[in-house]
């Protein structure tokens, strides 16, 4: 059974490469590219992993991750964050969510997609 | 007998009147004078009489032998007591402090009228007591006739006795009076020799040099003190003149100054000396300013039998008087330059005594407008003073007591702070602006880091698709390109990667800039670290042709640095040393432990750095165009970032060249202990 992922990304360039690197990997994709059709989108889907932008309009990534720990059924999905930002900006506020990563713009096309690999086959093959 | 004993009661009592009228006057005189002057002892006449008149006057009354006289006595008596109530009156009037009172009173005559009275009354009485008198003299000297024959006879019986008795007295008085004047004599002597001796201890101990000359004015004594001051001793000096022993002259004219002894002689009279005598000792053996007396010496009769000079040395008296007149110079030089008013004032009611010219120029007065001036009227406040014209000034000031002539005065000292306060105010306000524009600089300085943050982050977002999309081109995941396709694509991700590069860089610079680059310290083996560096740009040296050398790297201790930014300077030196070697060159790396640090050298033969871009090479975006490097190789940010992450562990990094064209060595260096900053 294909791996289920949704991405979210306010940019549609930077969604469309993510989506096709995930396509192109065999999963199969869910795109959002803002906070609330993300949560609706995760929360309705139930996806293996959620590889979540940090700015975005409306509601923020990390008040979408936070929405998304304080849902039972999505409790324990694990959420990569990709952000172009360099700077503190929220890093702390992410680093205290649980089962999360966190990964810099720009992406590494050819790594990517073990990098979030890693997050969700670490989460299964270690704690519950 | 009877008779002389009638005229001798009549005169006591004439005597006694006297007396008692006399006390009276005296007691008025005296009471005058104190209701004048308030002096007590003017009262002494009154007081005396003030309690014994009454008894005396009773005491007057009985005695008075005429009835006459007794009854004129008798009704002068109340006036009397009216006129000791007057003078108690008036002393009381007195006593009280009402002198105006007083003088209405006596102008009033009430007093003068008693007494005209009673001084009239008493003329009377001395009248009647005169005639008295008069009548018991001629009743005395009738009884005296018959009483000498009497005397006559008994008179020559007593005379032949009284011969007898006299001569044997005689005898025996011329004997004992012999032996008693040899002890009289004897006694005498012994006094005379107490006295001398006394004399010459005096002379001997007094304070004073006392010199005494017989009349002709030739010396006969000179005591200690004498001798010492005129140099000559007594037995040298007398019977010489005095002139010779005794010489002075005007202190200022060294002109001779005649000496007193000459007039004291022949006038009698006590003589002192000019001021400034100047005395000088025998032969020139010194000389000393004296002041002196000449008084002259008199026998029994008041004769001049010679004189007596005193002097004494007031050399230490004119030091003195020099060190007060010094003192006083010095204190009115202060009062007169110190730019601080000084007031001296009466404690009680705050009136200047003295003004100093500061004072006066402070507070706008003119010479002495200031004397005489209540305190409150320049200095109503603590800390504030008023001018002549009215016009308020902050003052700071200082007081302290002190006693002149009995009386509490206060020293004050007043400096006008005016010019201080407005520094002050100044400085307040400078401290004001300070702090306006260190807020605008924090701000402006938050300002730049957050449009950074933006920057940084609207930069890279539309970079990785950029970046992605090429590489995923590159990759050929969706199909194969053609090669001109290939080379441009690869021309975006080079060139894409290059931005980012930029961008990092510019984010460090920022970062390290305001104080926010943090080093993540660990303990980092060197040798690892700068074999990993070697490792990755072993490519581009082997692309390039270059002879890499590397020394020493084997023997390095492990430090207590930031992994990522140390290689970040190694791979920033050893890029530049093969960016700036012609193919075939040579670069090296040799590093060395020293007694505190790690040194590190990364070296080429290549183009090298000209003398005036020794300093430009450090300031950002500065490169050197050189055939070998592309224009895309280099952010001209490599060197200065570097030198920045070392000093952040405390070390330092050089750059040194021979000269265009001559290779440059780029030296860091890395302490074993580093000062934890950040």
């Amino acid at each position: 059974m294909a791996r289920r992922v949704v991405v979210v990304d306010d940019n549609a360039n930077n969604l469309e490469l993510e989506v096709d690197l995930f396509e192109v990997a065999g999963f199969e994709v869910f795109a959002a590219i803002d906070g609330e059709s993300a949560l609706e989108m995760v929360q309705r889907e139930l996806p293996d992993v959620v590889v979540l932008d940090v700015r975005l309009p409306g509601l923020s990534g990390i008040e979408v991750a936070t929405a998304l720990r304080l849902d039972g059924r999505t409790r324990g999905i694990p959420i990569v964050f990709v952000t172009a930002s360099v700077m503190a900006d929220g890093r702390d506020l992410i680093a205290s969510i649980a089962r999360c990563g966190f990964i810099g713009k720009p992406i590494n096309t050819r790594t990517f997609v073990a990098e979030v690999s890693a997050y969700f086959l670490q989460k299964e093959g270690g704690q519950a | 007998m009877l008779e002389g004993v009638a005229r001798d009661h009549t005169s006591a009592v004439i005597h006694l009147a006297d007396d008692w009228l006399m006390s009276l006057i005296d007691a008025e005189t005296g009471q005058r004078g104190y209701a004048l002057t308030g002096a007590e002892t003017f009262l002494q006449p009154y007081l005396a009489v003030k309690d014994t008149i009454a008894e005396k006057t009773d005491n007057l009354i009985r005695l008075t032998q005429d009835p006459g006289a007794k009854d004129l006595l008798k009704t002068l008596a109340p006036v009397v007591n009216e006129k000791m109530a007057e003078l108690a009156f008036v002393v009381e009037l007195r006593r009280a402090g009402d002198a105006k009172a007083v003088a209405a009173r006596v102008s009033e005559g009430q007093g003068k009228r008693l007494m005209d009275q009673i001084r009239s009354g008493m003329a009377s009485f001395a009248v009647i007591e005169q005639d008295l008198l008069a009548t018991h003299n001629k009743e005395f000297e009738a009884g005296m006739g018959t009483l000498f024959l009497l005397i006559a006879g008994t008179s020559l019986l007593a005379l032949l006795f009284a011969f007898s008795f006299a001569y044997f007295v005689l005898r025996e008085t011329q004997f004992r009076l012999r032996t008693s004047a040899l002890a009289e004599s004897e006694r005498q002597l012994t006094v005379q020799e107490n006295l001398t001796e006394q004399l010459s201890v005096t002379l001997r101990s007094i304070g004073d040099a006392v010199l005494t000359t017989d009349a002709e004015g030739r010396v006969t004594l000179l005591n200690p003190l004498a001798e010492t001051l005129t140099g000559w001793s007594q037995d040298q000096a007398v019977g010489r003149q005095v002139d010779d022993v005794f010489v002075i002259i005007n202190q200022d004219t060294r002109l001779p100054v005649a000496i007193p002894v000459r007039e004291v002689l022949a006038k009698g009279t006590i003589q002192g000396l000019a001021n400034h005598t100047v005395l000088l000792a025998r032969n020139g053996s010194g000389e000393c300013p004296i002041a002196d007396s000449c008084a002259p010496i008199r026998d029994s009769r008041g004769a001049v039998i010679g004189s007596v000079l005193v002097f004494r040395d007031v050399s230490r008296e004119y030091a003195d008087q020099l060190a007060l007149r010094n003192n006083a110079a010095i204190i009115q030089a202060i009062l007169d330059t110190v730019p601080d008013g000084i007031l001296t004032v009466v404690a009680a009611d705050g009136r200047i005594v003295t003004a100093n010219p500061a004072a006066r120029a402070i507070f706008g007065f003119g010479a002495r407008e200031m004397e005489g001036l209540g305190m409150a009227q320049i200095l109503p406040g603590l800390d504030w003073g008023r001018t002549k014209e009215g016009a308020k000034f902050p003052v700071e000031m200082a007081t302290s007591e002190m006693w002149l002539d009995g009386e509490l005065h206060l020293t004050c000292i007043v400096r006008d702070i005016s010019a201080r306060r407005e520094i002050e105010s100044g400085l307040e306000k400078s401290h004001e602006e300070l702090r306006v524009v260190s807020a605008e600089l924090k701000r402006a300085a938050e300002a730049k880091s957050t449009f950074l943050a933006n920057m940084s982050h609207e930069l890279r977002t539309p970079l990785n698709s950029i970046n992605g999309f090429s590489e995923v081109l590159s990759d050929e995941t969706f199909g194969p390109l053609n090669p001109k396709q290939r080379k441009y694509v690869a021309n975006v991700l080079t060139s894409g990667k290059h931005l980012l590069l930029l961008i990092n860089q510019i984010l460090d610079v920022a970062r390290i800039e305001s104080g926010k680059m943090t080093l993540q310290r660990t303990t980092v083996s060197l040798n690892s670290l700068l074999s990993e560096i070697l490792e990755l740009v072993s490519d581009m040296v082997d692309k390039k042709g270059l002879q890499l050398s590397v020394e020493g790297i084997d023997e390095l201790p492990d430090l207590h640095i930031d992994e990522l930014k140390i290689k970040q300077v190694v791979y920033n030196l050893l890029s530049n040393a093969v960016k700036f070697t012609p193919n075939g060159g040579n670069i090296g790396l040799r590093a060395k432990k020293t007694a505190r640090n790690v040194e590190v050298f990364v070296w080429d033969t290549g183009v090298g750095i000209a003398d005036e871009n020794m300093e430009k090479i450090f300031e950002g975006f500065f490169r050197v165009d050189t055939p070998y490097s592309r224009v895309t190789e280099g952010t001209g940010l490599g060197l200065p970032l570097s030198r920045k992450m070392v000093e952040l562990h405390g070390g330092k990094l050089t750059v040194e060249s021979r000269g265009l064209g001559l290779g440059t060595s780029v030296k860091f260096t890395l302490p074993f202990e580093p000062a934890e900053k950040s």
